[in-house]
């Protein structure tokens, strides 16, 4: 495997190799930072560039626009409340909060820190099931998706405590949204109202772009037009991003987590690293011994956010080299390309010469990253500057990019029309104490629990959510984040009666 | 941008101008329309729309035919592919056949679609209306099982179905293709809704459905895998070695074959065409249709379809105008059928 790895390694580096990934990383980190085409899109319209490539160069510039996008999506998530791609959408949760507290640096070197880490721990999960690779990926049917889209929804009890029901109404709104569309039965269009802009639902880039850069470029032009993002200003001593990076380090529980989140999620095909973030940011904030502390610039929630959306390719890597079968929309680009490349996709690529390539995707999968961090490590510091630039100035040109970019996504004038309305839903949901997150996380996973649902029921019955191992195992996992904590606190209190002690 | 939206608002009113010309010209419903091309079409740029996002087999096919296009062309005016994916694939036809009858805008489709949107009342298109310019490629559909499934051809699924009443199929939504096919093949199904043929072969694999049906070309790498195994073939049998697939599909019977309905193949499987707006002149057309002849029988594009696994199957104007409502005729036929499905 080793000389697998290093043969793969010379073989992407042999000039242009490097030279190509490096334009590919740029590129990536470029559509990352603006609104709207994420890595996917970008790896798609980029696709043609490679026709003229050598294999293995194809798959290290793909693979390099498709990977770093997300660096550059932190960057705009943490600093101006934009997520450049959706699965950064979890990462502006804390990260803008620390940035308007002046701890923008911090941010961004825990960000990227964690990017890495969930980097390297993705690819090394891959590598190690690799022999195994068409078990893991058959191991999860429809229950288990189920399962992992509930205990995301259970999430939102976690991060809206303290105010239930607020948060329980955001959330029934996303799950409205979220039922817009195909029909999960016969895939009929379904409240749609004779449009059919509305048939493939409410998209999600539209609705975070608005719910967060939208909502908040409104207060920041509208309420204090000369003052700029940052609110508070250390006098003492300004945040750094090595600080982010002792952060990450220190908490290696949460890193570790995410990263098999981020790997799980990325395996099943359909789901991606959206879900990943938000089930990763929920988890974190109930393992926190701090919860209260999420959404308010905890540190954490920037890691666990950017440690998941990155591991998450290294097991959207899985169902593609299994069956050919694409984990996600990046997975799918980069297979129209192998394939127009000659190259098979599929089992056979595990078998003989084909193993090269597998290296060479394994490989590209990891070194893009790491050049695309230390380019972040490198301009960051300077990023930060942005947020010292009065609102008057900064709102109205992040309002402009912000929907040129919702627009250039589909050539859709509608979705920018969505993004816009939900710019003021953003905007009044923020005022008056409404649960963005729990909109979001709703909106996300509303389709995911309903198809999995109608699936299971019309293949296993209801059997199939109690009989299966990894779904019980889920179940479980859910039922205790619900009722783990007050089930503790009795089993304490009986067992003080028991002993004669007081409770405590 | 400003210049094509102005071009596009009047290339409009000159629609509403010829529209009403062919309307008072041919109220028979044949879509074939007089006007004159004295300005020497084209003379500005065409736009090409994929109904679909980047990346898929439409969208392939149409950036590999552009700059062919527009060799062919008169005057050599630039053929600009742009995606307008939505509604699968309704919300760019929507758009082209909306949109100025002038050949300044063509789509790349398929007829079974909106034949099966027509039925089901969620368009507001009428398939037979479109001017054909030709059709570019043509993809039978595939039924197939899991390799590890116990039928070892399709009279064994449905002695399987008669016993336990039904079959698990495993599809992307209602279709003609599925409802028809498996209604000619006596097949009772129930329906297990995916977002996409990837999800529903992982489903086949795991055993939780039995069956399901895609185009063939869509399923090949999985059949040439070892994973799934094809049981019939809905449409015509590759006849060259060099089309794709050709070596997988021998000795795979055809849906003809197997329920002796001749041609119900043929409306059923996937021809991608191009098309214009209804009301679009002949002459329009004819400039088109030519160009696109001799662009998809250019050796050039030929050589790099071949390098992606593609084969042009061309067949012009009149012949595409004829699949078309072949497709209208026959998936009328199971109008009730489908649209029972689609409410069940």
């Amino acid at each position: 495997m080793i000389d697998g790895l290093i043969a793969a390694t010379i073989e992407l580096m042999a000039w242009p190799g490097p030279a190509i990934m490096l334009v590919g990383v740029l590129a990536g980190l470029l559509v990352g930072v603006l609104p709207g085409v994420g890595g996917a899109g970008a790896t798609a319209l980029l696709l043609p560039v490679t026709y003229a490539m050598e294999p293995v160069h194809a798959i290290g510039f793909l693979m390099a626009v498709g990977t770093s996008s997300g660096l550059g999506g932190q960057i705009t998530s943490i600093l101006v409340n934009i997520p450049g791609d959706p699965p950064n959408a979890a990462t502006t949760l804390d990260g803008y909060p620390m940035t308007r507290q002046g701890r923008a640096a911090e941010a961004l070197g825990a960000a990227t820190a964690g990017s890495v880490v969930g980097a390297v721990l993705g690819v090394v999960l891959l590598l190690a099931v690799l022999p195994i690779t068409r078990e893991i990926v058959l191991a999860f049917s429809y229950p288990e998706f189920f399962m992992i889209a509930l205990s995301g929804l259970v999430m939102i009890a976690a991060l809206t405590r303290g105010n239930t029901f607020k948060g329980l109404l955001s959330a029934g709104v996303g799950l409205l949204i979220a039922f817009i569309g195909l029909d999960p039965i016969n895939g009929a269009p379904r409240f749609t109202f004779g449009q059919l802009y509305l048939w493939d639902g409410i998209d999600l880039t539209p609705a975070l772009v608005g719910l967060f850069a939208g909502a908040e470029m409104l207060a920041l032009y509208q309420f204090r037009g000369d003052a700029s993002i940052v609110q508070v200003e250390d006098g003492a001593r300004r945040s750094r991003q090595l600080d982010g990076v002792v952060a990450t380090v220190r908490a290696w529980r949460t890193v570790v987590m995410s990263s098999l989140i981020g790997f799980v999620v990325g395996v099943i095909p359909g789901i991606g690293g959206t879900v990943a973030s938000f089930l990763s940011y929920g988890r974190a904030a109930r393992m926190s011994d701090h919860p209260e502390r999420f959404g308010k610039g905890a540190v954490e929630g920037v890691i666990a956010s950017e440690t998941a959306n990155d591991a998450d390719k290294g097991g959207a890597l899985l169902p593609t080299i299994a069956f050919g079968i694409p984990g996600g929309t990046m997975m799918a680009v980069l297979m129209v390309g192998l394939i127009l490349h000659g190259v098979p996709v599929g089992p056979s690529l595990m078998r003989g010469d084909n193993l090269t390539i597998v290296y060479a995707l394994v490989v590209a999968l990891l070194l893009p990253r790491m050049v695309a961090a230390l380019i972040v490590l490198a301009v960051g510091g300077r990023a930060v500057a942005l947020t010292r630039i009065p609102g008057s100035i900064l709102a109205p040109i992040i309002s402009v990019v912000a929907i040129v970019g919702v627009y250039a996504v589909r050539n859709s004038m509608l979705d920018v029309v969505v993004a816009l309305v939900f710019s003021y839903v953003g905007y009044a949901m923020q005022r008056h104490g409404f649960s963005r997150v729990a909109l979001i996380i709703a909106l996300v996973l509303g389709a995911l629990v309903e198809r999995s649902y109608h699936q299971t029921m019309a293949t296993f019955g209801p059997a199939g959510f109690i009989s299966r191992p990894i779904a019980v195992a889920l179940l479980v996992l859910i039922l205790l984040t619900l009722f783990g904590g007050p089930l503790l606190r009795l089993v304490r209190r009986i067992k003080a009666r028991d002993y004669g002690g007081t409770p405590a | 941008m400003r210049r094509t939206r102005m071009s596009l608002a009047l290339a409009s009113a000159l629609a509403l101008a010829l529209g009403t010309q062919a309307a008072a010209q041919s109220p028979a419903g044949s879509p074939a329309v007089d006007g004159d091309c004295e300005g020497g079409y084209p003379t500005r740029d065409i736009t090409l729309v994929v109904p679909y996002s980047p990346g898929g087999g439409f969208d392939t096919w149409a950036r590999l035919i552009a700059p062919f296009l527009t060799r062919h062309l008169p005057n050599q005016v630039n053929v600009l592919v742009e995606n307008r994916s939505g509604a699968g694939g309704l919300v760019g036809v929507t758009e082209v056949y909306g949109a100025a009858a002038d050949g300044s805008t063509i789509v790349i489709t398929e007829p079974g679609i909106l034949v099966t949107s027509a039925i089901a009342g969620t368009t507001i298109i009428d398939p037979a209306q479109l001017r054909a310019i030709g059709r570019v490629a043509v993809s039978p559909e595939a039924i197939v099982v899991a390799a590890g499934a116990p039928w070892q051809d399709i009279a064994a699924v449905q002695e399987h179905a008669a016993t336990t009443g039904f079959v698990r199929m495993a599809n992307g939504g209602i279709a003609a293709v599925n409802v028809v096919s498996f209604d000619a093949l006596g097949l009772n199904w129930e329906g297990v809704f995916h977002e996409g043929s990837s999800e529903s072969i992982l489903s086949l694999i795991r055993g939780d459905t039995d069956i399901s049906i895609f185009t063939y070309t869509s399923l090949l790498d999985n059949i040439k895998a070892g994973d799934v195994r094809m049981l019939v073939l809905v449409g015509t049998q590759p006849t060259s070695p060099e089309q794709p697939g050709f070596e997988e599909a021998q000795g795979v019977p055809t849906l003809d074959e197997v329920t002796g309905q001749e041609g119900l193949g043929a409306a059923l499987e996937q021809h991608r065409i191009i098309a214009a707006p209804p009301g679009t002149p002949d002459c329009v057309v004819d400039i088109l249709s030519d160009a696109l002849m001799a662009s998809l029988t250019d050796p050039e594009l030929v050589a790099q379809a071949r390098a992606a696994d593609l084969l042009p199957v061309p067949v012009d104007a009149a012949g595409t105008q004829a699949i078309i409502e072949n497709t209208v005729t026959t998936l009328n036929e199971y109008a009730d059928l489908i649209r029972e499905k689609l409410s069940e």
